[in-house]
């Protein structure tokens, strides 16, 4: 009990069930990801496999190298993580399974991508101004892809929603947290 | 892009840009400045305006559609430059009419640098595929209290959007609302009261119904956006209400009827052919 509570583990069904041993960790870890396809929370990891948040992500953390010889990756967000191929097998995949669409981003909706990601969350009205032009389009097409997701509203007349960028978004650019962007004054 | 519409060239009159390739107003600008390696502190309005204005004439030219903010632009330009023939007030230290232009094209340049980063970002990683959700089990039900909830208008769209996707709605197609609905209108639909209708009957029997479970009711798309366009008329009017699973996910959507529009079931019928 005292233990438990050390742990600050309240998740733990009854302490029926042992603690899992690292290598079984790994195995659960991996066993979820693969089923879940999207970005799992490290805390319904450490919920199913009764360990701590903590020692989800540590775990989660020192697997991902590991993938980095072999077909998928382990991608390790601030929150979550998830199972994804590597990008450099994209054009073998897409022959494999007669994948003829690609997702291609024009230069609006680049734009408009990097005004969110370093200015999040960011306006519509924001974006258009630092563009000086019309960016709904682009916006739309980022939200409808996942990329860019609405994260509230701003707290001013008319109530505009506010944008962000998603787990998603760090994936399709190889970025685990937004720290990672390169400063903007250093980006040549 | 035909490459015999050049627009900006360098001095050798090599193409540099061709007209399609600018993004904006700002980026258009942004192009004539760095052309000429101008700094962008001290910019030859006249000059620039001049070509800027040249651009905007090559555009019509070629038919395309200017938008408003083009125009804008070449107004502010002008006005800048009518400020700069303004004589100057000696004492008075007056902020340099290009001031503000001058804050905005850094401010672009600097996005215009980090979007093509993240282009190049994306050229690589892209391509990273992950796989949908393994649906091998029906999903349980999370628990029978069924609480009332505020909801946003994101998860209805969500969920609108999963049920299109189920139907091979295309993407592009949603996204162009203007174009799709013009077919849409062309097109024989299923009417809309006749939706509304059938909803409230099957929720009655049913008592209560996941948003998923409602637009499964339709086999094609012209009833399938008649279902989507009945639950918005039915919450508006009160007659549905939401009573959602406080589940992690957040997304199931689960309906029930207003009972105490219950003994209106008649004229709540009325309504609805009223309704369209």
């Amino acid at each position: 009990m005292i233990s438990e509570l050390e742990n600050l583990n309240l998740f733990e069904p009854d302490g029926e069930i042992e603690k899992p041993d690292e290598s079984t960790v790994r195995k659960i870890i991996e066993a979820v990801l693969f089923t879940a396809g999207e970005p799992v929370n490290y805390s319904k990891l450490a919920q199913a496999a009764g360990v701590s948040e903590e020692e989800i992500k540590n775990t989660a953390e020192e697997m991902a190298p590991e993938y980095l010889n072999r077909g998928i990756r382990l991608l390790c967000f601030e929150d979550g993580a998830q199972l994804c191929t590597a990008g450099e097998f994209a054009a073998q995949v897409k022959k494999a399974l007669g994948i003829t669409k690609t997702l291609t981003l024009s230069r609006s909706a680049l734009e408009v991508l990097a005004i969110v990601a370093y200015n999040q969350p960011a306006t519509r009205t924001y974006i258009e101004q630092v563009r000086g032009i019309d960016s709904g389009y682009s916006l739309n097409q980022l939200v409808s892809r996942g990329m860019v997701e609405i994260r509230g509203r701003l707290d001013a007349p008319g109530k505009p929603n506010l944008y962000g960028t998603t787990d998603m978004f760090l994936r399709l650019f190889g970025i685990s947290s937004l720290d990672e962007l390169p400063p903007l004054d250093v980006i040549k | 892009m035909d490459n015999d519409h050049r627009v900006i060239a360098a001095e050798d009159n090599t193409p540099l840009y061709s007209i399609g390739d600018f993004s904006g107003p700002l980026d258009v600008l942004l192009a004539l400045v760095e052309k000429d390696k101008i700094d962008i502190a001290d910019i030859p309005i006249a000059l620039i305006l001049d070509q800027y204005l040249e651009y905007l004439e090559m555009m019509q030219a070629l038919d395309m559609d200017i938008a408003g903010e083009f125009i804008e632009m070449a107004s502010a330009l002008m006005l800048i430059k009518s400020r700069m023939l303004l004589p100057k007030k000696e004492k008075e230290e007056e902020e340099d009419p290009r001031a503000e232009l001058a804050r905005r094209l850094l401010e672009y340049k600097q996005i215009k640098l980090a979007a093509e980063y993240l282009g190049e970002r994306f050229e690589k990683f892209g391509g990273r595929f992950a796989k949908e959700p393994t649906n091998t089990f029906e999903p349980e039900p999370e628990e029978s209290d069924v609480k009332l909830g505020l909801h946003t208008v994101m998860m209805l769209e969500s969920a609108f959007r999963r049920i299109w996707n189920r139907f091979g709605g295309d993407e592009e197609e949603l996204l162009k609302s203007g174009e799709a609905s013009v077919r849409v209108v062309n097109r024989s639909y299923y009417p809309l009261n006749a939706k509304i209708i059938g909803l409230m009957r099957l929720l009655y029997k049913r008592g209560e119904m996941t948003f998923e479970e409602l637009m499964l009711t339709s086999r094609t798309r012209s009833e399938l956006v008649a279902a989507f366009t009945a639950v918005l008329e039915l919450l508006k009017s009160g007659r549905f209400i939401i009573a959602a699973t406080p589940g992690a996910e957040g997304e199931e959507l689960i309906f029930r009827l207003d009972m105490t529009h219950r003994r209106n079931r008649r004229k709540a019928e009325e309504d609805g052919e009223v309704d369209k």
